[in-house]
């Protein structure tokens, strides 16, 4: 187990860094020249100078390259050109509203894809199967950016039950984390569906059943836990992408966390912030991933036992 | 049932991203006294059928301009990310060796970045526009083709028809397009399906945070981020465009589902038992 966590946490590293000199070479690929890029049409020479020197884009590239990737190790990820602050506390500022966000809708999905998943599979075939399927697909193809907007219309507009943006009011969170969690919920219930139809077959469920345990024990305990062994994975590798769905979710509900910095760095062309947030986002879901392994191998004692 | 709505919804997309060549510049036509119209009966047969936007542009039309836009990011998308990822991917599992385990790598590596991120960086460092769209998702989307290639061929590979060709001195290009490719294309036809899908989500998705098509060019994200700004007022803004969008995202969806329910034995079987 030790020299499995060894192993899972050089990849970890190995990986950040090569994520790292891709973001890197990111601002690299900016087409023309990216101080010229990033000031606009107005900018004096002087000004365009100055700005090469405070990035310093003006030293060669491995020294550029030595100096990020020192600094990202010293959590110094450069300043910001617009809030004229360092990127790395502004991270810090918005990471935990993100992370809140994506918590939210990760207990949401769970609470919702659970009981959804288990009714299907144990009435397969039939129209609770169906419909709860069909619930499932359509969660899986509505856009949160879309459906976003339409909860805002009925909760907040429609019914005035609940805010429509920001997140300083109590009951701000539930919209955003709802739209966050919807697609989530969706394939979760299908997986577990699925996973629990497979286990439904196996022979020691039909030994159980044999033996009188009753359908509480036979389904709660040695069927579902099994079944829970895949979807644990799944729900891991998608927190991450909760982060990633996050940004759009954010921009929606004008939600202050790192996908909003995100995209308005973009929109400001505030290269440093938008490279700071990529890095930080990205080593977050890779570190999640890995997380999600170890969970799985102290789950399933076989996994253990096989590394 | 469910079958011939899935492939309705798919015709009409089709069709409304053909009509999107004869409305031309007329949907981008600023008619300000029909500022945030209403979709109406009255208007039924004419482009103001689903109302007006806030420069009075005919709902319909730009919907149809959309598809148009959706249709040529997922084709695009689709048709560079599969060659990209097969070729790597059946190359890799060919070869096996060294080279095998280095495109592995590379594999796990664009694995561990979550991907609209990815796409949201280049988009945003590459400048919005329509190719970059299509050439961001590539870089994203070619991965799963690469790791779904690389596993049908390693699961092949050692069939006797491969060692007999390779026994009469096949060279490997040949071996992998002839021998190869054609036992391992239904699977990836039903990953291209669902790849369709995600690219017209992404496609939106990148549109509405404004790095995807430019106005006055249209697309259903970018429709759908205008029309929050008029939620209250005019809610169709939002209401057409999204309903589109689902309901081709769900129309693909159910078409590739029923792509590998067909060509899953194993769940076949079990069906009908």
């Amino acid at each position: 187990m030790i020299s499995y966590f060894f192993r899972l946490l050089g990849s970890v590293i190995f990986i950040s860094w090569v994520v790292g000199t891709l973001v890197f070479f990111l601002i690299h690929l900016v087409p023309g020249d990216p101080v010229a890029v990033m000031l606009g049409d107005w900018a004096s020479p002087a000004d365009e100078t100055a700005l090469r020197e405070q990035l310093g884009l003006h030293l060669p590239i491995s020294t550029q390259y030595w100096n990020y990737i020192t600094g990202v190790f010293q959590l110094d990820l450069g300043e910001s050109l617009f809030f004229h602050q360092p990127v790395s506390e502004l991270i810090a500022e918005r990471f935990p509203m993100t992370l809140q966000l994506a918590l939210m809708a990760l207990i949401i999905a769970a609470l919702v894809s659970f009981p959804l998943g288990l009714w299907a599979a144990l009435r397969a075939g039939k129209w609770p199967d169906h419909l709860s399927m069909t619930v499932s697909l359509i969660g899986v193809s509505i856009p949160n950016f879309w459906l976003g907007p339409m909860l805002i219309l009925l909760f907040s507009l429609g019914l005035a039950w609940l805010p429509v943006s920001g997140a300083e009011q109590p009951f701000s969170w539930v919209l955003p984390a709802v739209t966050l969690g919807t697609a989530l919920a969706a394939i979760l219930a299908r997986m577990l569906r699925a996973s629990l139809l497979e286990v439904l077959h196996e022979d020691y469920i039909r030994t159980a059943q044999a033996k009188g345990l009753p359908a509480r024990l036979v389904y709660g305990k040695h069927a579902l836990l099994n079944a829970l062994l895949p979807v644990v994975t799944i729900l891991g590798l998608q927190l991450g992408t909760l982060l990633g769905g996050a940004v759009i979710t954010e921009v929606v509900f004008d939600w202050p966390g790192l996908g909003q910095l995100l995209v308005e760095s973009i929109q400001r062309r505030d290269y440093p912030v938008v490279q700071g947030c990529i890095l930080v986002i990205s080593v977050a879901y890779i570190t999640i991933n890995a997380l999600t392994e170890l969970a799985y191998g102290w789950l399933d004692p076989r996994i253990r036992v096989a590394k | 049932m469910l079958k011939y709505f899935s492939y309705s919804v798919v015709i009409v997309w089709l069709l409304m991203a053909f009509a999107g060549f004869f409305i031309g510049d007329h949907a981008n036509e600023v008619v300000l006294s029909q500022f945030l119209s209403p979709p109406s009966t009255q208007t039924l047969l004419s482009s103001q059928v689903l109302g007006a936007d806030e420069l009075g542009r005919p709902v319909l039309e730009r919907l149809i301009l959309g598809a148009q836009t959706s249709l040529f990011v997922a084709l695009g998308v689709v048709f560079f990310s599969a060659i990209i990822g097969t070729t790597i991917g059946i190359y890799s599992g060919y070869m096996g060796g060294l080279t095998d385990k280095i495109i592995t790598k590379i594999i796990d590596v664009f694995l561990a970045f979550p991907g609209l991120l990815l796409a949201i960086a280049l988009a945003a460092i590459l400048g919005p526009g329509i190719e970059n769209v299509v050439f961001a998702l590539v870089v994203v989307g070619w991965v799963g083709y690469a790791r779904l290639a690389r596993a049908q061929t390693l699961s092949i590979r050692h069939r006797e028809h491969i060692l007999a060709a390779r026994s009469l001195g096949v060279s490997t290009p040949l071996m992998l397009f002839r021998h190869v490719l054609p036992l391992i294309l239904a699977p990836l036809g039903v990953e291209a399906t669902f790849g369709i899908a995600g690219a017209v989500i992404s496609e939106a998705g990148l549109s509405f945070l404004g790095l995807g098509v430019q106005p006055p060019d249209a697309s259903w994200g970018s429709m759908i981020k205008e029309g929050t700004r008029y939620l209250l007022m005019a809610p169709h803004l939002v209401l057409a465009p999204g309903i589109a969008l689902m309901l081709v995202v769900l129309a693909v969806n159910l078409i590739g589902d029923q792509w590998r329910d067909y060509l899953d034995v194993k769940s076949r079987s079990s069906r009908s038992k």
